[in-house]
């Protein structure tokens, strides 16, 4: 296999801002009528003027330094020049590190696990409109434009092509939206938030792009399509030319789309109606000092505060949603390791299996803080507290109702037990004489009280129970004999 | 000393494409002589050196003009009053891909 270079251009919108880059339109367009959230200036009507947003360019430094790039002193918008209907105006205002343009910062890194991804750039756009397609972009003779997402605040980041592997590149994104959530700047949970686009080369063959990648899991889905196609062609003999690949989600293949310019057809000329942003270190110093915990650190606290493992706190930290709630959780009931767990596993594999978000589950700390209490009282066991667990997460019930509605309080009666017992020894008659000798048929036994009462008795009763009754079996049969 | 430079045919159909604006045969020469005027006029530009001089990106000597990140709210009505085909709420363009 030949040598595997992945280049990443993620785009990222800065979902924290109240209004559009360059106008006042408001950001919250995510199931809005279509064209709903929309002025003058970003459907680029003459006459209009675009007008830099503050906190736009202050989001990007917060961003740029977390990812140690270097803050350039001034920076300059370009006009990038093409036809298509996502933006209204003919041209996209973006920066240009060519041509004498400068953009806001240059260099950097992300740590992921045995190397650094370096980036080669970080720039301000606007984010173009959203296209649909009546039927299939394939047949389709027209284009739907909604312009609600045009004029979005977007950030570029451009990485070296650094990457190794598809599932290299999963991780760095991972990471980076890690560091973007922790900055509280972009929430890439927001559907459309986070796009990239790849670059994929392989050794003796052209470098191709990769458009159109929606997800995460599709970037690692499409890198792994295009390494297959590409060595494939290699095999062949034949030398794959350099081009712009779609990724189409549904059918799971990149296909060769559009003739795309080239970079010098986009005729970049620095944007007339914007003037130069100098950026001061004074300004950026201030932007330093609200630089919050980033995940690297936060991984590390989680591990010395609460004594959690590694893995765990990576779970928390790449789920910084989940990482807070975990902290919430354990200021009410301190049990970090046992809270983790629950999180970690039971929880987010709940939400995983169901496809239910985060940000969309119905229950607080306390909601889990009481299970947890419930469980070590013994009033629940473990096994119930997981079905109390999703029925939380589904309806948003207080865990005591809910044991209390299904009647899932654990038994303590020893009468019940008994009888439960007795009825089980009655029907495994073969199982009680195994389990005079091996343990594993007493385990049996033990299993199916357990399972007449649907997990509900008390295991460590049930064991006591089972086992004196073998005694008195015991017993009886010697007597017999 | 004047470097003639011309737009080539090849040239004019490319840009033409990149226009997504289909030429006629007519139109190609017509647009190719035209062009070509005005390249010839902009190399006086040439002409002049700028060697030690910064670059412009700018005709007004000001920076920094920036807003506070508040919204207002959008007013469609008069944003797509020159819009000239919507299909519902949609804008309708020709699919370009």
């Amino acid at each position: 296999m030949g040598n595997i270079k992945i280049g990443l251009e993620v785009h990222s919108q800065l979902t924290n801002l109240n209004s559009k880059l360059f106008c006042s339109c408001p950001t919250d367009y995510r199931g809005k009528e279509a064209n709903s959230y929309i002025c003058t200036v970003c459907m680029g009507i003459p006459g209009t003027l675009p007008v830099l947003n503050k906190k736009a360019v202050e989001d990007a430094i917060l961003i740029a330094l977390s990812l140690n790039s270097k803050i350039s002193d001034k920076m300059y918008f370009f006009r990038k020049n093409y036809f298509y209907p996502d933006m209204p105006k003919n041209f996209q205002i973006s920066q240009y590190d060519k041509a004498g343009g400068i953009t806001l910062a240059t260099g950097g890194y992300v740590s992921i696990p045995n190397k650094k991804v370096r980036i080669r750039r970080i720039q301000i756009e606007e984010d173009p409109a959203r296209i649909t397609y009546e039927g299939t972009i394939y047949k389709s003779k027209s284009s739907l434009v909604d312009y609600n997402r045009a004029g979005i605040a977007l950030l570029e980041i451009v990485t070296e092509p650094d990457m190794e592997s598809p599932k290299e590149a999963r991780i760095f994104l991972q990471k980076l939206s890690s560091i973007l959530e922790h900055l509280d700047v972009c929430h890439s949970y927001l559907e459309g938030s986070m796009r990239c686009d790849a670059n994929i080369s392989m050794e003796g063959g052209k470098r191709v792009e990769i458009k159109n990648i929606s997800s995460f899991k599709e970037v690692e889905r499409a890198l792994n399509f295009e390494m297959t196609r590409q060595r494939n062609l290699l095999i062949k003999g034949i030398s794959t030319k350099m081009e712009t690949r779609h990724w189409d989600e549904i059918r799971r293949v990149t296909i060769s789309l559009r003739i795309k310019e080239e970079e010098e057809e986009y005729r970049y000329f620095p944007e007339p109606d914007l003037v130069p942003t100098i950026i001061t270190k004074e300004w950026v110093e201030t932007i330093k000092d609200k630089m919050p915990e980033l995940p690297d650190a936060h991984k590390e606290r989680l591990i010395k505060k609460y004594e959690l493992s590694p893995q765990n706190a990576d779970v928390l930290v790449n789920y910084k949603l989940l990482g807070d709630f975990f902290e919430k959780c354990a200021e009410i009931y301190y049990k970090p390791g046992a809270i983790s767990n629950w999180l970690v596993g039971d929880l987010l594999g709940y939400l995983h299996e169901k496809g239910i978000q985060l940000q969309e589950m119905k229950i607080s700390p306390v909601h889990i803080t009481k299970m947890l209490k419930m469980v070590d009282n013994g009033i629940i066991s473990g096994k119930i507290a997981k079905t109390v667990l999703e029925e939380m997460i589904i309806s948003g019930k207080m865990p005591e109702i809910i044991v209390k509605e299904k009647g899932l309080i654990r038994i303590h009666s020893d009468e019940l037990i008994e009888q439960l017992t007795n009825k089980v020894f009655e029907e495994n008659k073969e199982a009680v004489n195994d389990a005079l000798e091996d343990e594993k048929a007493m385990h049996y036994l033990i299993g199916q009280v357990m399972k007449l009462t649907k997990g509900r008795a008390d295991p460590e009763l049930t064991n006591k129970v089972v086992r004196d009754k073998l005694i008195e079996h015991k017993k009886l049969l010697e007597k017999k004999n | 000393m004047k470097i003639e430079k011309s737009l080539s045919k090849m040239e004019i159909k490319h840009l033409s494409w990149l226009a997504k604006i289909e030429l006629t045969k007519k139109e190609e020469d017509l647009f190719s002589n035209q062009l070509n005027d005005i390249l010839s006029y902009f190399q006086k530009i040439d002409e002049a050196n700028v060697e030690d001089l910064p670059p412009t990106y700018h005709v007004i000597d000001i920076s920094n003009v920036l807003r506070s990140d508040k919204s207002r709210p959008p007013n469609p009505e008069q944003a797509l009053k020159n819009v000239p085909k919507l299909k519902g709420r949609y804008v309708k363009a020709p699919r370009i891909v």
